[in-house]
């Protein structure tokens, strides 16, 4: 625009101006497509991208891919022949091919020619049928017709004629082009195996220009809205949602986008974001249980799925260093309006939870630290005072108080209630009083309205103290205990203590960890500890007390957890006796400085307390309550008592009478890991932390920015959020101090971190009324502590074989040559502790470790085989799960009775009996001794019973009645199956739970078995049966998705060899074949040649045969005097009917061997055809005949009397 | 430097901000002719820049200082205090100019014609363009600030209005809803509509001018500067979780309490004067109040109109009057409630929450 020269402002300034500011706009939009353009996420995928390309390259490059490509050339050498040799027959292919054209014509017409007949004659017969009906005239226009139908069959004749020698031509002319077409197609075929990757490769890093072209304008700023190469990667997920304004929203995961092979194999050794997910047998991968199409990542790790950069996605880390790299880094920082950070790595297991809830213990394995915390915050009572609505235990985890004035003093309830620990170390009790928001020199309140003296802590607890004590003990009633029947003897009590099983869920560590003990007693660890220490436990409960204790647990406390051992009232009294008069100074031994004491209360302190507590009632409801009593220190006392039982909330935990209705004081939990951070009450913790560890601001506020911190303390110093804040007593806070260790508060945060809003169950994981009984069966195992007595898993052992390979066998560690006692399996520091001290003590160095079989072990051998390993290529031990009680009972039976000298500080063993050395009592009253007996014999006849695979040998019907009432089978064991109070449903969910675990175990076993009968390696089989190697050995080792898909493939390829194997358990609902009527029938025809039938036949082999009567109890007989000492003794025959599954037995009479490895059933049935025997009794028969009769008797041995059919 | 925060902190506290801000703007028109020295602005924006700098170390006053939506504010604040500076310099010198018998500066320039193309368009058209740059460099160097999705059952703590209504909600610590949300915003707009029918005093068109025209440039420096700007600084930087008051360099601690002891004028009648409880007929019970409101609105124009605004009642006639005079009072409501809750804790004047009536 030219300058008029008459305005304000030059126009040649003013068009200066307006250039200079439209190139500024115009950078600033050049700009903001750049910036837009330019993410993060981006730069994330082409690196992925290199590691792609180099993979593929490196994969391009190796031998095989060479080889492949030579053969590829060779092929194609071998296409250009053919297709030259095609050519040189030119003009033959074009004869062909002209002769082809022209019949094709023919045969178009003949084609043509013949419809046409066909619809003349189908005309032509429509009109003559309808003449024909409608005139009545059967024969009209005959010839006619048949001259159509002439006309049109041959039409249809020469129709066929010619389609044929199209045929024959077309395939002159393919026969001829099939050299070419067979080169071409083996071609393809040849580089099958790497045409994914050169795809894959053409796709990311093309050669050609055009193609690389296209992909710098795909991606180009600006144009990558169209269809980028680098994109964005969602995961939309329908029902997995979030509250958002009155609707719920679907989550979108978009962490794909930088964190591109999480799902896929291969990538564990990348950095991140490049890394595979470590667990994708378990997560992502389609065929996973949590396919990541369904299950995204954010519902499980939190964090922003919508997040496209590492800060705005809520990264968390608990590793400090890392933190700072990532500050430097990304400017990392907790997102200020995201509520849910990602876990921590060490708290992720806490998402488990909110989908398994109904199945904690069936993640046991997989998910260890938050089914922890689980167990945790059960066995600590969390529950109790905390609300979580599903929570599934509800009994009161403490003991009832109802009559607690039969069990103990006064005095002792006092000094207990002030110190717990002081008394027991190990206690679950917390501490409850004189913590540290009522410190004991500070002051607590000023008395009379702050108008008389000041009242500090230790007096407020005193008086508190004797308050909860003095209405504890008026509250509770006596049950009239009679006195003890019979006079108990110490010595032989210490004898009933250790086998009666006592040990099994109580010990007597000593206060200061002696880390070398060698008595069992002493010993803490893991279901020993399932009771309280009993250390000291003779200065805390009466002798009368103790003695019904015993007899009756739930009729003092009807929740506890101790089963009735149905134990004579002799041996009660001779435990309670051994306590009482305690020889050994474990049960009267008590604390240094610890003494039953009620500490003395003021009475000013205790007027001030009322004062508080019933100034909400008012003056008036105390004068009522207490009438003209006020005076009275008693009824103060009480009044004052109560009123601290429902503050501190000890009713949530005890059954108190007078308290049963009152509300627990914790707050609920339901969803505290939804709870935002700004809702916890940091109190001034922050700040005196800061203060401890010298952090800035910075830091201090973002010690307030996750929750974890806070729980932690929580945990560790419950009332530590009360420091420096002035509160009057009533508002302080009251969550007991549990004295948790480190490991026992990240488990609890990580549990009570996955307790959040119930979004996903409803969407995921309904699981099947399977699962929820096994659920509730293995709670119910862990609750009454089955395993403290009963193997229920066998051990692990890993192992280097000779070239250096590790093999891993579930087995059992041997009793070596010169000791009775087997090493224990602990772990592998203990094993080689064990064998240290055994060379040291035996002065010989061990060169091999035995360990027997307990599952087949293809390649080693089958359950019961023994393996000898140097102890120094043991990689790992597994301990079995359960039984550590079995060493004390063996150890009884065979050394006797280990006993503690403190004087010479050394271990000894005796016996009641002073005559005889090392006899112990037998249940027939006998002294007899066990040194020499062989450790496996005892083991077997005198310990508690394995379980192995128990679902797959018991009727799940008996094995619940006799949970429900215990009948006893080894009638020779001095240790019996308690009689356990079960609640509703409890006693079924074992029985089906063990019912459900051996279904579970079915397929590896079975893969084992078929694999040990071939003794084929993991690869000779999977070539047999035409699978793959990974999926045999998953089948082998369990894995649930390999068996699901897998199974009925091998199951096919087993019925295709013949081999047989019994069938798994029916958890449902089974019925026994060899009682059904049909089969009874059968089995009294008379058998050919024997002039018997078959279940007198059985009877008759047992009888005669093997002699199973020197044994085995018959209709509740013992055998015959003489025959067998009770070591001997073996099961009633008559209970098999109903007790044991019929396959379990026919496995089992073919080699006990092998379902109980070192048993003393002996194998009576030979396997081998040529060393049949009792054919005396049973002509022409095979062992398999024989077992089959013996079996069917055991199975009718009921109808067998009514019968009359007896056989003596 | 603790001090220093300390002290500042101190000084923030609404009560102080509030009435300091009055008397500065109070001092600031009575010697405007000293204060508007460049010297005073050039010195204000140093200690303004120096209060920055200074409080940029501290986290608190830097997380708040540096959110990306309250840069907007940081603008407003200078660019008042610029532009109020300007107009009264201006006006100072135009005074003196007048006083002289010279014509006043903008007076000068009217004289002058300039042409609407290219001197106004195309400069305004320039301007747009270099704003609309500057706008997308911002929005590219300061991104939005993303909040997480929104949820019925989880309101943001605070919960702040945008920020050119901070104002209003800075009036419902003092008011009701009704009228702090409904009636005084009424009264705002409907008073901004009457301005051209209220005010018809051709003085100070088009040119800067202080001594003219006192009572109104006061007027509106007090709605504008005082009740407006200032509650917008104050309820963006000095307002934290639950409408708590936080000082420049204070922690924003959800947990911050503070005290609720305020008291209607009910009962500082009836207990507090007469000593007996307050009477069960409400009307009875809240009659001190009323009768003060009807006092309020009733009495005062006639009182003022027979004395202080004798000349003005005259000039502008009853109606006219009338208007101007309530819209003033409701106005001078908003002050006096405030002086009153802060003196002497009064709650609610009028206090009938059974019928949801409450002034």
């Amino acid at each position: 625009m030219a300058d008029r020269g008459d305005t304000h402002y030059g126009v040649p300034t003013l068009n200066v101006w307006f250039a200079l500011s439209s190139l500024l706009f115009m950078v600033a939009c050049f700009w903001m497509v750049i910036d837009d353009w330019s993410r993060p996420w981006k730069q994330y995928q082409r690196e992925f991208r290199e590691i792609e390309i180099a993979r593929g390259r490196a994969e391009l490059d190796s031998e095989v891919a060479r080889a492949v490509v030579e053969d590829e050339r060779r092929l194609a050498e071998e296409l250009e022949a053919a297709e030259a040799a095609l050519q040189s027959r030119e003009e033959e292919i074009a004869e062909a091919k002209e002769d082809l054209r022209l019949k094709k014509g023919e045969q178009f017409n003949s084609t043509e020619a013949a419809k046409v007949a066909k619809q003349i004659f189908n005309w032509e017969r429509y009109l003559v049928e309808e003449h024909r009906i409608h005139y009545d005239d059967p024969t009209y226009r005959e010839a006619e017709l048949a001259e159509y139908e002439r006309e049109f069959l041959a039409t249809a004749g020469e129709a066929e004629r010619v389609d044929l020698m199209v045929a024959e031509a077309e395939a002159r002319l393919e026969a001829m082009q099939d050299a070419v077409d067979e080169a071409r197609l083996a071609l393809k075929n040849a580089g099958k195996s790497l045409d994914l990757t050169r795809s894959k490769l053409a796709r990311i890093d093309p050669e050609d220009a055009p193609t690389q072209v296209a992909n710098l304008i795909r991606d180009f700023p600006g144009l990558d809205f169209i269809g980028p190469s680098l994109k964005v990667n969602k995961v939309v997920l329908e029902d997995l949602t979030f509250e958002l304004n009155f609707t719920r929203k679907k989550r979108i995961d978009m962490c794909t986008t930088c964190h591109v092979p999480i799902d896929r194999a291969g990538f564990e050794n990348e950095e991140q974001p490049h890394q595979s997910h470590p667990r994708l047998d378990l997560f992502l991968t389609a065929k996973s249980p949590h396919p990541m199409n369904q299950m995204g990542c954010t519902i499980c790790h939190r964090g922003s799925g919508e997040a496209l950069d590492f800060t705005r996605a809520d990264h968390n880390t608990s590793d400090e260093a890392q933190g700072e790299d990532w500050y430097h880094d990304f400017h990392w920082h907790k997102q200020h309006h995201w509520d849910y950070p990602m876990l921590r790595e060490e708290n992720v297991e806490a998402s488990c939870v909110q989908c398994h809830k109904d199945t904690m213990e069936l993640i046991a394995d997989e998910a260890p630290e938050v089914t922890e915390g689980y167990r945790n915050f059960e066995r600590f009572g969390c529950y109790a005072c905390h609300k979580v609505d599903w929570f599934p235990t509800k009994r009161r985890p403490g003991p009832s108080l109802r009559h607690v004035g039969d069990k103990t003093s006064a005095d002792f309830v006092a000094s207990w209630i002030a110190a717990p620990r002081d008394f027991r170390p190990t206690t679950w009790m917390p501490q409850i009083f004189h913590l540290e928001n009522f410190a004991a020199d500070e002051v607590v309140v000023t008395s009379e309205y702050g108008l008389g003296r000041d009242i500090l802590g230790q007096e407020w607890n005193d008086a508190a103290v004797a308050a909860v004590t003095a209405y504890v003990m008026d509250a509770s009633t006596s049950q009239d205990l009679d006195p003890i029947p019979v006079e108990g003897d110490a010595f032989r009590g210490s004898e009933v203590f250790r086998l009666a099983g006592c040990l099994a869920c109580h010990n007597m560590a000593p206060f200061e960890g002696e880390s070398d003990v060698r008595d069992p007693a002493l010993e803490e660890r893991g279901p020993n500890e399932h009771g309280p220490n009993l250390r000291g436990i003779a200065t805390k409960v009466t002798p009368e007390w103790l003695f019904h204790w015993i007899k009756d647990p739930a009729a003092y406390w009807s929740e506890t957890r101790m089963p009735d051992l149905r134990l004579p009232d002799q041996d009660i009294a001779d435990i309670v006796a051994y306590i009482t008069e305690d020889p050994d100074g474990y049960f009267t031994d008590v604390p240094e400085d610890w003494e039953v004491a009620a500490s003395p209360y003021d009475r000013t302190v205790l007027e001030e307390q009322a004062r508080w507590f019933f100034s909400r009632d008012g003056r008036q409801v105390i004068q009522d309550r207490l009438g003209a009593d006020w005076s009275d220190d008693r009824a103060l006392l009480r009044a004052v008592g109560e009123k601290f039982i429902l503050n501190q909330g000890c009713h949530s935990c005890h059954e108190i009478p007078g308290t049963e209705d009152a509300q627990p004081i914790g707050a609920e939990l339901s969803n505290w890991g939804s709870k935002t951070v700004d809702k916890l009450d940091w109190g001034f913790m922050a700040d005196i932390l800061a203060e401890e560890h010298g952090w800035d601001q910075k830091e201090k506020l973002e010690y307030k920015k996750y929750r974890e911190p806070w729980l932690a303390q929580k945990l560790a110093e419950p009332r530590s959020f009360d420091r420096r804040k002035e509160k009057n007593p009533l508002e302080k806070l009251k969550m007991p101090w549990f004295d948790f260790g480190q490991e026992e508060i990240a488990s609890i945060s990580t549990f009570v971190l996955g307790l959040v809003d119930d979004e996903v169950q409803r969407a995921k994981m309904v699981p099947d009324a399977k699962e929820l009984t096994t659920d509730h069966g293995l709670r119910v195992i862990r609750q009454k502590n089955c395993a403290a007595c009963h193997v229920i898993e066998p051990g692990e052992i890993t192992f280097e074989g000779e070239e250096g390979e590790v093999h891993k066998v579930r087995a059992e560690l041997l009793a070596l040559p010169d000791e009775v006692l087997p090493l224990e399996m602990r772990d592998l520091d203990a094993l080689h502790a064990d064998v240290e001290s055994w060379e040291e003590y035996f002065e010989e160095d061990l060169d091999e470790l035995g360990f027997r079989l307990l599952e087949p072990a293809p390649g080693f051998g089958e359950p019961g085989s023994t393996v000898f390993v140097a102890p120094d290529k043991i990689r790992a031990v597994d301990a079995p799960w359960g039984g550590n009680f079995v060493k004390v009972v063996t150890d009884y039976y065979l050394n006797g009775q280990e006993l503690y000298d403190a004087e010479t500080d050394e271990y000894f063993y005796v016996t009641a009996d002073p005559n005889e050395e090392g006899a112990v009592q037998d249940v027939d009253g006998e002294w007899r001794s066990f040194a020499e007996e062989p450790y496996d014999k005892v083991r077997w006849t005198y310990a508690p019973p394995v379980l192995l695979a128990e679902g797959h040998k018991l009727q799940k019907e008996w094995f619940y009645e006799f949970l429900r009432a215990p009948v006893p089978l080894r009638q020779q064991m001095r240790v019996k199956m308690p009689t356990f109070h079960y609640g509703e449903d409890e006693a079924g969910a074992v029985a089906a739970a063990f019912a459900n675990m051996a279904v579970k175990a079915w397929p590896s076993t079975f893969a084992r078995e078929l694999r040990l009968a071939g003794g084929q390696t993991v690869e000779e089989l999977a070539e047999a049966a035409d699978m793959q190697p990974r999926i045999v050995a998953g089948i082998e080792a369990g894995d649930p998705v390999a068996t699901a898909a897998n199974l009925p493939d091998l199951l096919a390829y087993a019925e295709s060899i013949g081999f047989s194997h019994s069938p798994p358990v029916d958890p449902d609902f089974e019925a026994i074949d060899r009682r059904t009527p049909q089969h009874v029938a059968e089995a009294f025809e008379e058998v050919e040649g024997t002039g018997m039938d078959r279940i007198s036949l059985g009877h008759q082999l047992a009888a005669v045969g093997p002699q199973c009567f020197q044994c085995h109890f018959y209709r509740g007989e013992a055998p015959a005097e003489g025959s067998a000492d009770p070591i001997a003794w073996a099961p009633d025959l008559y209970l098999t009917r109903e007790r044991l599954r019929a396959d379990w037995v026919w496995e089992w009479l073919w080699a006990p061997g092998r379902k109980y490895p070192g048993t003393a059933m002996p194998a009576n049935f030979s396997p081998d055809p040529d060393k049949v025997q009792y054919t005396d009794l049973y002509p022409n028969s095979t062992s398999g005949d024989q077992i089959n009769a013996v079996l069917d008797w055991l199975y009718n041995a009921d109808r067998e009397a009514v019968d009359g059919l007896a056989v003596q | 430097m603790e001090l220093f925060k300390n002290a500042v902190d101190w000084l923030f506290e609404p009560t102080r901000y509030f009435l300091g801000s009055a008397v500065a703007l109070f001092a600031l028109l009575k010697f405007r002719g000293t204060l508007t020295k460049p010297v005073f602005i050039l010195a204000s924006f140093a200690a303004m820049t120096l209060f920055f700098v200074i409080g940029w170390s501290d986290p608190d006053f830097n997380s708040i200082v540096t959110k990306p939506d309250n840069v907007p504010i940081i603008i407003l604040l200078s660019t008042v205090i610029f532009f109020t500076w300007l107009a009264l310099r201006r006006s100072v010198i135009n005074d003196e100019r007048t006083d002289r018998g010279e014509p006043t500066l903008e007076g000068e320039f009217s004289k002058q014609k300039v042409f609407t193309w290219p001197d106004l368009v195309y400069t305004e058209f320039i301007c747009i363009i270099l704003f609309t740059a500057l706008l997308v460099i911002w929005s590219i160097e300061i991104p939005a600030p993303i909040e997480e999705p929104a949820a019925t059952a989880r309101t943001p703590n605070p919960s702040k209005a945008p920020w050119y209504f901070l104002g209003l909600q800075e009036l419902l610590v003092y008011f009701d809803p009704w009228i702090a949300g409904v009636l005084l915003p009424g009264f705002i707009i409907v008073g901004l509509m009457a301005i051209p029918y209220l005010d018809t005093n051709p003085k100070g068109n088009g040119y800067y001018t202080f001594k003219e025209r006192p009572f109104a440039i006061s007027f509106f420096m007090v709605g504008f500067v005082l009740f407006w700007v200032l509650f917008v600084i104050l309820g963006t930087f000095l307002r934290g979780p639950n409408w708590s008051f936080f000082g420049p360099f204070e922690y924003w601690d959800p947990h911050k309490l503070e005290p609720l002891v305020n008291v209607d004028l009910s009962t500082y009648f009836w207990v507090g004067l007469l000593g007996q409880p307050r009477p069960d007929s409400i009307l009875l019970r809240e009659a001190p109040g009323i009768l003060s409101l009807i006092g309020f609105f009733l009495l005062l124009p006639p009182l003022l109109g027979k004395t202080i605004c004798k000349g003005m009642l005259s000039q502008m006639g009853m109606v006219r009057y009338n208007v101007f005079m309530h819209l003033m009072l409701w106005f001078a409501l908003i002050p006096v409630k405030m002086l009153l809750r802060w003196t002497v804790n009064l709650k609610y004047i009028v206090g009938i929450p059974e019928w949801f009536f409450n002034v």
